[in-house]
C-alpha cells in the first residue's frame, strides 16, 4: 500500500511554516520541540483521563505530522495531496527511458549483492544517492517555482523506486561489513 | 491548539508536597530502587542489611511460603523447579515460547500466558514478578515514610507490547500506580545526560542479565530523543553463563568425571561467579561437582572470550543495524555508554570500544545507572520541582502490523517511529448486516504473521448492520508513551463507536487481574509476615547445610571443644526451623555463623595452598 500522507489537516500549519517544498528545517525542529514539550504525555501525567488523552492524541499527530515534513518526499506527496493532487494517480505512465534506467540499477544491485561485492554496492550506493539528490532538485523546482504538479509526481514516483533501491544497497553493504 | 490546558509539571502543588516517587529497575537478574532525595540528589534504597541489589528470584516453599531475594536465589540448588531466578525472561510469553527440557519448573497446562506448578497452584510471570515488586515496593516505603504516589518502571527497550503489559499487570498486582514504562537504555542516557550536561549523539549498549538493548539518542537542550533501538530480549549476561557452564560440563565428561543433572544449577552458580571473576582477572579455576568430588578446571579470559565470541557478535551486528537505521556511521557517534553488568566483561568492552573506534563510557555503575534514570524521571513525573527538566521522545521498537488475507502482515506503525503514535485505517463490511469485525494485531518485521509476535485479537462489535461494502469502519491504532498498543473503532456514517474487545494471546485478562488483585489485598499483611518467615527459614536452612558441609569436609581442621559447640548450635538451630518464630531462628543462625567462622578461614587458607592457577572460585556456601 503507498504511504499516502494524511491530507487530514495542513501539516505546515501545525508548525506555523510556509505550505512549500523549500524548508526552515532549524525552524521545523524548533517548532516541534517546543509543542512536545507543552503537550506530551509526560506532561500530564497526573491530569484527568480525558487530559492525558487528548495530550496522546495531540503528540499522535505532531509525531505524524514532523515525520511527513521532516522526509523530503512525503513533504512532497503532502504538498500535492494540499493542492487536491494524488502524486500516485493510477494513470501516471513511466517514461521508457526512466524505466530503462531502474531496469539497470535493480540488475547492478542483484549482481554485487550475490554474492556482496563491497566497492561495487559503495559505488552504486553513491550513484543512486546522487539521483536522489538530482531528483529532490526537480522537486523544488517543479513544487516551489514551476508550480508543474504533473512534473512533481514524476519525480515523486522516481524518487520511491531510486530511495528504495538505495535503502538495500546500504543494507546490503552493511550485511557484507557485518558478516 | 486550545485542546489542553497547559501546565507545568510541579505548578500545581505547593513547594512542600513532596510526593514519593522511585524508579525501579526490575531485572532479569537483579532489582533496584531508586528515588530522588530533598536535596536533588538520586539516592538507591537498601534493605535493612543495607544491601541495594534484590537478586529477582523468588522461591516458593513446599508449604506455599514465598521467599524474594538471596535467600531465594540460593534455594535454587537444593529447590530448583520451585526457585524462579530469571522470570523476567518468560513475561509476555505463551507455554510454546518455553522450552520444557531446557528449564528446571514444570509448566501448568492451559491456553494464554505460561504458568509454571508450584505449591502454591500454578502461577504467571506476572504473578511471581508482583512478589519482587512487592518487597521493592515496601522498601520504599519504609525509607521514605509512607504509600508511595507512583513508580516508573523500567523496560528493555526491545520488550513487545505483551511484554510491557505483563509489566504493567505485576506492577498492579504489587499495588504500584505506575508512572510510565520507561526503556532501560532511555533511563541510563538521561543518568548520564543530566550528570553531565551532556548534548550529541550517543549509542547506549545495554547488556543485562537476560536482554540486549541498544538505543541511539541525539541529546539537545534538554530533549532526549531516541532515534532508533534495537535489540533482543532473550540475550544477556545469563546466555555467557550457560555457555561456560556447558563448557566446563564438557571438560568435566572428558575428564571422565561428569557432572550429575541434580548439580547443574550449582554449575551454573559456578560458571557466574567464574564469568565475573574473569572480569578481574586472567584466569580462574573452578571447582566443577561431579559425582566423585570436586573437579577443578581452569579457564582463562582469553578462552572464555573465544567460547562467547558468537554472542558478542550478535550483539555488535543489532548495534551496526540500530545505527544503520539512525542513518549514522559508528564515527558519528559522540560516546558508547556501557550498561548492565554484563558489560563489564573485558570481551564486551574491547568490542565496543573497537567498533566505535574509542573506549566507551563507563563512569557510573552499570548494574545502578537504569535505577538512577528511572528516579529522575519519576521525580519529574510526579510533579516534583527538581532540579532538572527535560524531555524524552521514545520510539516503537517494533513495527506494529495487522493481519490481512493469506497469513500476510500489513505495516501500520513502522517501528523507530516516535512516540505516541496513531494510525486509522479505513475498512467495511464484507456481508450485508455484519455486526462485527475481528482483528489480529501482531508486531515485528516479518512478512508473515506466523513470524511475528501475536499481540491480540480485537473484536469491534456493535457495527449498525447495513448492505455489504457501505460501512466505513475507521479503526484507529495507538501506541502510547509506555509502548502499549490500543485499538478503537467507529463506524464513520452512522457516527456509531464500535466497542471493542481484547483478547490477549499471552497476557492476562482483565478479569483474572482484579481477581488477584482482591486476593492479594486480602491477604496483604499476613502475606508479609509470612515472607519474612519463609526468607529466614531458607537463609538458616542455607546455612545449617553449608555448616554440615563443612564439618563433613574439613572437620579435622577444628579443634575439639570447637566442634562440640558447632554441633550444639546446629542442633539448636534445626529445632527452632519447626517454629513460626523468625526472631529466634535469625538469633539462632547468627550464633551459628560466628562459630563457623574461623573454620572458614581456616578453610580458605588450605584452599589458596591448592589452588592452581589465578583465583579460585569457591563452591557455594551460603
Amino acid at each position: 500500500m503507498a504511504m499516502a500522507a494524511d491530507v487530514a489537516f495542513d501539516c505546515f500549519a501545525l508548525f506555523e511554516l510556509p505550505a512549500r517544498f523549500a524548508l526552515d528545517c532549524a525552524a521545523l525542529e524548533a517548532s516541534y520541540l517546543a509543542q512536545q514539550r507543552q503537550l506530551h504525555p509526560d506532561r500530564h501525567v497526573r491530569a484527568a483521563p480525558a487530559q492525558q488523552h487528548a495530550a496522546l492524541a495531540a503528540t499522535a499527530r505532531l509525531n505524524t505530522a514532523y515525520r511527513t515534513l521532516a522526509e523530503p518526499r512525503a513533504r512532497a506527496v503532502h504538498l500535492l495531496a494540499l493542492r487536491g493532487v494524488d502524486a500516485f494517480a493510477a494513470d501516471a505512465a513511466v517514461p521508457a527511458a526512466v524505466l530503462a534506467r531502474q531496469l539497470d540499477w535493480h540488475e547492478a544491485l542483484e549482481a554485487a549483492s550475490e554474492p556482496a561485492d563491497p566497492p561495487r554496492l559503495a559505488a552504486l550506493a553513491a550513484e543512486l544517492h546522487a539521483a536522489r539528490e538530482s531528483l529532490l532538485a526537480q522537486l523544488a523546482g517543479a513544487l516551489d517555482e514551476q508550480a508543474d504538479d504533473a512534473a512533481a509526481a514524476a519525480a515523486i514516483r522516481q524518487l520511491g523506486f531510486v530511495q528504495r533501491l538505495h535503502e538495500q544497497a546500504r543494507a546490503a553493504l552493511l550485511a557484507g561489513q557485518s558478516a | 491548539m486550545n485542546l489542553l490546558q497547559i501546565a507545568e509539571p510541579g505548578s500545581r502543588e505547593p513547594p512542600t508536597a513532596r510526593r514519593r516517587a522511585v524508579g525501579i529497575d526490575l531485572g532479569t537478574t537483579h532489582s533496584l530502587v531508586a528515588t530522588v532525595a530533598e536535596d536533588g540528589q538520586v539516592r538507591l534504597l537498601a534493605d535493612t542489611a543495607g544491601e541495594v541489589l534484590l537478586p529477582s528470584a523468588v522461591h516458593i516453599g513446599a508449604e506455599g511460603g514465598i521467599a524474594v531475594g538471596r535467600a531465594a536465589a540460593a534455594a535454587a540448588a537444593g529447590a530448583p523447579a520451585t526457585s524462579f531466578l530469571s522470570i523476567k525472561r518468560y513475561m509476555g510469553r505463551g507455554a510454546a515460547d518455553v522450552p520444557a527440557a531446557a528449564v528446571p519448573y514444570v509448566l501448568a497446562a492451559g491456553e494464554g500466558p505460561v504458568r509454571f506448578v508450584t505449591p502454591r497452584g500454578p502461577l504467571s510471570p506476572v504473578e511471581i514478578s508482583a512478589e519482587i515488586l512487592k518487597v521493592l515496593r515496601q522498601r520504599a516505603q519504609a525509607a521514605l515514610g509512607g504509600p508511595l504516589d507512583g513508580a516508573v518502571i523500567t523496560v528493555p527497550a526491545y520488550f513487545d507490547d505483551a511484554q510491557r503489559q505483563a509489566t504493567r499487570d505485576a506492577a498492579r498486582l504489587a499495588g504500584i500506580e505506575v508512572l510510565r514504562l520507561l526503556n532501560e537504555p532511555t533511563a541510563a542516557a538521561v543518568a548520564y545526560g543530566l550528570d553531565r550536561g551532556g548534548e550529541g549523539l550517543f549509542a547506549i549498549y545495554d547488556l543485562g542479565g537476560g536482554t540486549f538493548d541498544l538505543s541511539v539518542l541525539r541529546l539537545r537542550r534538554g530533549v532526549f530523543e531516541v532515534l532508533a533501538t534495537a535489540g533482543d530480549t532473550a540475550l544477556g549476561g545469563d546466555d555467557f553463563d550457560r555457555c561456560l557452564a556447558d563448557w566446563l560440563h564438557a571438560q568435566a565428561a572428558e575428564a571422565g568425571a561428569p557432572v550429575p543433572p541434580g548439580e547443574a544449577v550449582r554449575l551454573r552458580a559456578l560458571a557466574r561467579r567464574a564469568k565475573e571473576a574473569l572480569s578481574e582477572t586472567e584466569a580462574v579455576t573452578v571447582d566443577c561437582p561431579t559425582a566423585t568430588g570436586p573437579l577443578p578446571v581452569t579457564i582463562t579470559r582469553e578462552s572464555f572470550g573465544a567460547l562467547t565470541g558468537e554472542l558478542l557478535a550478535r550483539t555488535l551486528r543489532l548495534t551496526r543495524q540500530a545505527l544503520h537505521e539512525a542513518g549514522l556511521t559508528p564515527a558519528e557517534v559522540d560516546g558508547a555508554v556501557l550498561v548492565g553488568g554484563a558489560s563489564r566483561m573485558p570481551q564486551v568492552r574491547a568490542g565496543v570500544a573497537s567498533l566505535f573506534d574509542r573506549p566507551p563510557l563507563t563512569d557510573l555503575d552499570p548494574d545502578r545507572v537504569v535505577a538512577l534514570g528511572a528516579a529522575r524521571q519519576a521525580d519529574l513525573l510526579i510533579g516534583n520541582r527538581g532540579p532538572h527538566d527535560y524531555l524524552l521522545l521514545d520510539v516503537l521498537p517494533l513495527s506494529l502490523g495487522i493481519e490481512t488475507m493469506g497469513g500476510l502482515v500489513e505495516r501500520i506503525i513502522p517501528r523507530n517511529s516516535t512516540l505516541p503514535a496513531m494510525r486509522a485505517q479505513h475498512f467495511t463490511t464484507f456481508a450485508d448486516g455484519q455486526r462485527a469485525m475481528r482483528l489480529h494485531v501482531v508486531q515485528g518485521e516479518r512478512d508473515l504473521v506466523a513470524d511475528c509476535r501475536s499481540l491480540a485479537h480485537f473484536e469491534l462489535r456493535g457495527i449498525p448492520p447495513m448492505v455489504a461494502g457501505a460501512a466505513r469502519i475507521e479503526v484507529s491504532f495507538q501506541v502510547d508513551a509506555d509502548g502499549l498498543v490500543s485499538v478503537s473503532a467507529c463506524e464513520q456514517t452512522t457516527g456509531t463507536r464500535a466497542e471493542v474487545q481484547v483478547k490477549p494471546a499471552y497476557g492476562l485478562t482483565e478479569a483474572q487481574i482484579t481477581t488477584m488483585l482482591a486476593d492479594s489485598l486480602a491477604h496483604a499483611e499476613e502475606d508479609a509476615a509470612a515472607r519474612a518467615l519463609a526468607e529466614q527459614r531458607l537463609a538458616a536452612e542455607q546455612v545449617l547445610q553449608a555448616s554440615r558441609a563443612a564439618l563433613t569436609a574439613d572437620g579435622d581442621l577444628l579443634a575439639g571443644g570447637e566442634h562440640e559447640a558447632l554441633t550444639q548450635a546446629m542442633a539448636r538451630l534445626q529445632a527452632l526451623l519447626a517454629t513460626d518464630d523468625a526472631p529466634a531462628i535469625a538469633a539462632a543462625q547468627q550464633a551459628l555463623e560466628r562459630l563457623t567462622e574461623p573454620l572458614a578461614a581456616r578453610r580458605m587458607d588450605h584452599h589458596i595452598g591448592t589452588a592452581l592457577a589465578g583465583r579460585h572460585v569457591r563452591d557455594l556456601e551460603g
